[in-house]
């Protein structure tokens, strides 16, 4: 992401004897030449052009620009090839009078833009796209899901607002919003007070908005990653709140002031899900890198890593007890592990669906386990052994959110299409309820 | 009535100044809804020069209300109904016919039909982006778009749906990244106010409405021009229209990828704007919807050329007229024919892979026959030579050897093709006598064949490329990105040859290969077998217990099959040719134009209607004045080696080489485990160990890919010829040639005439009898016992057949 990307639009009607600015002079043509493989997702080389702040912090090689020296600044000495390989590397190199605003500026000591300079690049940072209005309608799609923890509400993550249904009437009681795009993780603090609304721009950055169930306010807006958030979750305490978005990374932060505790990497891909275990002591993460790995969220430490499956992980679940986890994702297959203190044992594996499989669910009594698939079928499976007990095909849509009721009689069924159903668990049949047609 | 008399007199004295006149393409138009664009091209036409002067002309159409035409010549839809659209130039006009109907019908971008040609024609799905087998950055597209349904889902579904936002279509990221609004490691991809923006951001709009199965498809391209000759440096727009298969004509120039096999005669752009760069001829191949298709584009040389050199060239059978049709259109003249010494070698090489005899030389020299050269013809067919060169030559696309089935199965499948070549079984036949039999291999040698490729994906991609000249692996993984096969077809393919059954048998060396009654191989991605179908041929059903084998050797051997037959005519004529008339000569790909297209028609034509007969094939080949011609260039085909102007030179191969020293030096080579006497042409097997002829190029028949065989030179090879045993041991053998000619005390001129009509098949000259006589002559007069002379005298001769023996003129057929 670029919070420079639309400084583009800035006049570059400079006078030779303005003083330089990295606002007016330099931002833009870091912007249009260089984000493109130093900032967002991609830093090559660990640098990062996104802020000056990142700018000046260097990467791989150390710091780039060295204020008043230009000739001893690597950045300045790439774009001049005087070292190798030159930049930009596709091939054009920047024109004189670019170069020579760079020298200008970081002779003139590299000075980094005034606050509200600042302020105004990392707004710019959200693409102003044309407006182009959705010529069907649409009914409000279904990112995310979950039950709150004593079944007072169901929380449906949507386009840019969160939606609470009443889970006997369906009626809608509450939106919550706004937030910057859709929110694609929803997770209920254990006390039933909180929800963490995960989403941000994809890309770009993440943003996870902490709500007051009760209140139905905001308390604490977290802007970090950056790409979008694909899961959260609070640990049994309400201590921490864990994030992980495509940016490959996790992050645990204090859910009460919004401030960053500690990053865990390890993960190589978009880490999908997420779950704490039942004592707040393990973190377990699922990822596109067709990984699971097991943490000590008080350390950051990976302990572990299951890597049997043989395609990107989507989903996983821990079981009641916490002692055993089931993932699915690309590979068609949901396995279970038992989850030891060293390392994992895998206990059984089942090619259950004809494509991705999108979410698991473990029923609160331990001995059932849903699967939805992108083959459009949601599967219930007998955890014990992943016998097949019901198969329910031709669903609508993809069907994101899955979740059991506390209580573990109901399970909601959230689909992309918008449409929300809830089964009966004692008959594992369809029951009348088709909410939100 | 004098301005009349002037064209009368312009032919007269032979100007040949036609009338020129405008063309608009294409020919007729029909619009089908209001997106519906089309490109015409105007088209100046004098004699067979065409030029594009679209942008020179002055476009009006005579009902705008109906479509509107902008002075680029592009079409655009107004209202439905009939009408026409004329371009005027320099006093000529020519005009369309123009239909629209559907001008102001509801529409909806398709994603089978515009999304994926847009994401494909800007790159996003190319193997180097979001093409790739892992995809970019986490998002992979299938190659091309070779599988839409998938497609579908990674865009507007997949990781919670980041890629496509429905709510507020311009924010998809497809979007931002695309128009780089947003940092994207693959850049601009197009802009927001460019059509391809508006596909995608409507589609979205729409709701990002996914492929149906009852989506039109292409059937089929059209280009135009198809084929043009065009004046040097010209700049030449394609326009591109896809069939569908409800009958409509879309005109989708803009989403095809254009690319040129020969940039140094045409290059050209993503428009498929076309540049003249050099003379000759290139095919502009074009790829839209993995169908494929090409324009032939022809600058002819500058070369001033006498049209009585074509008219007078020797026409004597079809091959000729279409040769020197193309040479004509080109500006190439022919070499004047061959000699009679170059012609008798270079038959016998060419047909049976062995040199003429010093007599046989002698005879056909004296002979003054009118149809001496087609006699000798028939008679090197009938060699057994003959059978032992081509029986080698199948061997090689039939990776006949000891490596993997021993020899014990490797005899039976040698002597099933040595004696199908004797007999001149015709091609089909020998086809199905592999894919029709069953049984023993030890009595059925052909199944050997089965024996050798016992992995299904292994055996289809073999047959394949063997006896149907296409290179099929590439839509293993992927629609094929150069063809028009798609993986779908390839697992179709491979699905009739899942249930070939092997057994040991009782003897040693032998299988039982028999038809199983189930066994299916199943696609990738849908697990699932597909219905076994030949490439585009009938599918049979699945559950059909029929010999799968036998649904697909009918398809093969049909007469309407082109594939099997232009893959062999292709072979055959590579061999005596030195160049397939697509090449590589086992490549006979719909994106790799022959030469001479017609040509390769007529001989196809004619080698089908002879009933696949090989010796009719290279009857006709080597009877036509072309294959005749002398390797000497001419003021104007110096640089020609592709269209046949002249006999192109080519090494010969290694067998050939150590087959011709052997014969040269009267010494057999030997072979370990064969009798005494064999030549290498003989040999069934590439494992007999002979250093030469590895370091000549013999391939190892692993692999049946025509490139196994190589003619590179090699230090190696010079090496092995300077300091090896081959050669020099015949040389100085003791029952050799050359010690014969010592023994029976020849004169210096005879051994010279001896040893030169027998390695060039041609009488020294003048010099040549002179001063390699004078130098063995010089030998006698060596100073010492007469052990000594004799010494000197020997070594002096060997000397003399070295240099002869490894001269270009010995190891090249010319």
């Amino acid at each position: 992401m670029s919070r420079l990307s639309l400084v583009l639009l800035w006049p570059l009607a400079v006078c030779p004897q303005d003083p330089p600015s990295f606002a007016r002079d330099i931002a833009p043509i870091i912007a249009a030449r260089c984000a493109g493989c130093h900032a967002g997702g991609v830093k090559m080389g660990s640098l990062d052009l996104d802020t000056h702040e990142s700018l000046m912090k260097g990467g791989t090689h150390g710091v780039v620009v060295v204020p008043g020296h230009s000739a001893e600044s690597r950045l300045f000495l790439m774009i001049t090839g005087k070292l190798a390989p030159i930049m930009p590397m596709d091939g054009t190199q920047l024109s004189a009078g670019h170069i020579a605003a760079i020298q200008k500026w970081i002779d003139a000591g590299a000075n980094p833009p005034t606050p509200e300079e600042a302020a105004r690049l990392r707004e710019a940072g959200v693409a102003k796209a044309p407006s182009i209005q959705p010529k069907v309608a649409l009914k409000p799609q279904i990112y995310s899901m979950a039950y709150h923890p004593r079944g007072l509400s169901i929380a449906l993550g949507g386009f840019k607002e969160v939606r609470l249904a009443d889970p006997r009437t369906g009626k809608i009681i509450h939106t919550l919003g706004p937030h910057a795009d859709a929110v694609r993780a929803l997770a209920f603090s254990r006390d039933g007070r909180w929800l963490a609304a995960g989403g941000g721009l994809p890309a770009r950055r993440g943003e996870v908005k902490i709500w007051d169930v009760v209140e139905r306010t905001s308390m604490v807006t977290i802007a970090g990653h950056d790409d979008c958030i694909y899961a959260v979750a609070f640990s049994p305490d309400g201590k921490w709140l864990a994030t992980s978005s495509y940016d490959k990374l996790i992050k645990i932060w204090d859910p009460a002031t919004g401030s960053e505790l500690r990053t865990l990497t390890d993960h190589i891909d978009a880490v999908y899900a997420l779950a704490f275990s039942p004592d707040g002591k393990r973190l377990v993460s699922g990822a596109a890198d067709r990984t699971v790995k097991v943490w000590d969220p008080a350390t950051g430490v990976r302990l572990y890593t299951l890597s049997e499956p043989l395609d990107g992980i989507n989903t996983l679940a821990l079981d009641p007890t916490g002692t055993k986890v089931a993932a699915g994702g690309m590979d068609k297959t949901i396995r279970i592990w038992s989850l030891g203190e060293t390392g994992g044992r895998i206990l059984d594996s089942l090619i259950a669906h004809e494509d991705a499989i999108l979410k698991l669910a473990w029923s609160p009594d331990g001995r059932t386990l849903v699967s939805s698939a992108a083959d459009r079928t949601l599967k219930m499976l007998r955890a014990a052994d992943l016998g097949e007990v019901q198969v329910l095909s031709e669903q609508p849509d993809w069907a994101y959110g899955v979740d059991f009721s506390p209580d573990g009689k109901t399970l909601a069924v959230g689909r992309l299409d918008g449409s929300l159903t809830l089964l009966s668990e004692t008959s594992f049949s369809l029951s009348s309820e088709r909410l939100l047609p | 009535m004098r301005v009349a008399l002037i064209p009368l007199f312009a032919a007269a004295i032979g100007w040949a100044q036609p009338d020129p006149r405008l063309v608009v393409l294409p020919e007729t138009v029909d619009l089908s809804g209001p997106e519906a664009r089309q490109q015409l091209l105007a088209q100046w036409v004098a004699g067979a020069v065409q030029e594009d002067r679209t942008r020179l002309a002055l476009w009006t159409s005579t009902n705008p209300a109906i479509v509107t035409v902008d002075p680029t010549g592009m079409l655009t839809p107004a209202g439905d109904g009939d009408t026409l659209v004329t371009a005027n130039l320099d006093g000529r006009k020519a005009s369309v016919k123009v239909r629209v109907k559907g001008a102001k019908a509801p529409f909806a971008w398709s994603f089978r039909n515009h999304v994926i040609p847009v994401m494909t024609k800007t790159g996003c799905n190319q193997g180097a982006c979001h093409g790739a087998l892992a995809g970019k950055n986490g998002f992979k597209l299938t190659l091309r778009g070779y599988d839409p349904e998938v497609d579908h889902g990674t865009l507007t579904r997949h990781a919670v749906g980041r890629r496509v936002s429905l709510a507020d279509p311009a924010a998809s990221l497809i979007l931002q990244k695309a128009t780089f609004a947003i940092p994207h490691g693959g850049g601009k991809r197009f802009r927001p106010d460019s059509l391809e923006y508006r596909v995608l951001a409507e589609w979205i709009a729409a709701g990002a409405p996914p492929p149906e199965p009852n989506d039109v498809e292409v059937v089929s391209l059209e280009v135009y021009p198809a084929s043009a000759i065009l004046k040097p440096a010209a700049d030449q727009q394609l326009v591109v229209r896809a069939r569908y298969n409800d009958g409509s004509v879309h005109d989708v120039t803009r989403w095809t990828k254009f690319s040129s096999n020969n940039e140094g005669v045409a290059g050209v752009d993503d428009y498929g704007r076309v540049k003249m760069n050099g003379q000759g001829e290139a095919a502009v191949t074009l790829w839209y919807a993995s169908k494929v298709l090409y324009s032939r584009l022809v600058v002819p040389f500058d070369h001033r050329v006498d049209p009585s050199l074509f008219t007078k060239f020797p026409r004597s059978n079809f091959v000729d007229e279409l040769a020197a049709a193309k040479w004509k259109s080109l500006n190439l003249a022919p070499s004047p024919p061959s000699s009679d010494t170059a012609f008798i070698r270079r038959a016998f090489l060419d047909a049976a892979g062995i040199l003429p005899t010093a007599e046989e030389v002698e005879e056909f020299l004296n002979d003054s026959a009118a149809d001496k050269r087609r006699k000798l013809i028939d008679r090197v067919l009938e060699r057994d030579e003959y059978a032992d060169y081509w029986a080698y030559k199948w061997s090689d696309l039939l990776l006949v050897s000891s490596r993997k089935i021993g020899a014990n199965a490797m005899w039976p499948f040698y002597n099933w093709i040595r004696d199908s070549v004797k007999s001149n079984k015709t091609w089909d036949q020998f086809a199905r006598d592999i894919f029709t039999s069953s049984g023993s291999s030890r009595q059925h040698g052909a199944l050997n064949y089965f024996v050798l490729h016992k992995d299904t994906i292994d055996l289809s991609e073999n047959v394949t490329q063997a006896f149907l000249g296409q290179r099929l692996t590439c839509a293993r993984c992927h629609n094929h990105p150069l063809e028009k096969w798609t993986q779908r077809q390839y697992y179709q393919f491979a699905n009739l040859f899942s249930r070939v059954g092997l057994k040991n048998g009782d003897r040693p060396g032998e299988t039982i290969v028999y038809a199983k009654a189930s066994g299916d191989i199943n696609h990738p991605r849908l697990l699932r077998p597909l219905e076994p179908a030949p490439l585009d041929g009938q599918a049979m059903p699945l559950d059909s217990d029929a010999d799968r084998r036998l649904h697909f050797a009918q398809w093969l051997t049909s007469r309407d099959n082109q594939y099997f037959a232009r893959s062999i005519v292709n072979r055959v004529w590579g061999n005596f040719m030195g160049r397939g008339l697509c090449h590589p000569v086992d490549d006979v790909r719909a994106t790799n134009p022959a030469s001479n297209e017609e040509l390769f028609t007529a001989l196809t034509k004619d080698f089908i209607g002879h009933g696949f007969d090989i010796k009719h094939l290279i009857r006709t080949i080597m009877n036509s004045s072309t294959y005749q011609l002398s390797s000497e260039a001419n003021a104007t085909n110096q640089g020609d080696n592709t269209y046949y102007s002249k006999y192109i030179l080519k090494r010969l191969p290694a067998e050939v080489i150590l087959d011709a020293m052997a014969q040269v030096a009267g010494v057999p080579t030997a072979f370990a485990g064969y009798p005494a006497g064999m030549r290498a042409m003989q040999l069934p097997d590439v494992r007999v160990t002979s250093r030469f002829l590895s370091v000549f190029g013999r391939p190892e028949r692993i692999v049946c890919d025509a490139g196994e065989r190589s003619s590179d030179p090699s230090i190696s090879q010079a090496l092995h010829v300077i300091n090896g045993d081959t050669l020099n041991r015949k040389l100085s053998a003791a029952d050799g040639n050359l010690a014969l000619m010592l023994k029976l005390g020849l004169s210096e001129s005879r051994m010279v005439e001896h040893l030169i009509l027998s390695a060039f098949s041609r009488h020294p000259n003048e010099q040549e009898r002179r001063e390699l006589a004078e130098t063995l002559a010089a030998s006698r007069l060596a100073k010492g016992s007469p052990e000594v002379v004799r010494e000197t005298r020997r070594q002096a001769l060997e000397d003399l057949a070295w240099s002869l023996l490894t001269s270009k003129e010995f190891l090249f057929n010319h």
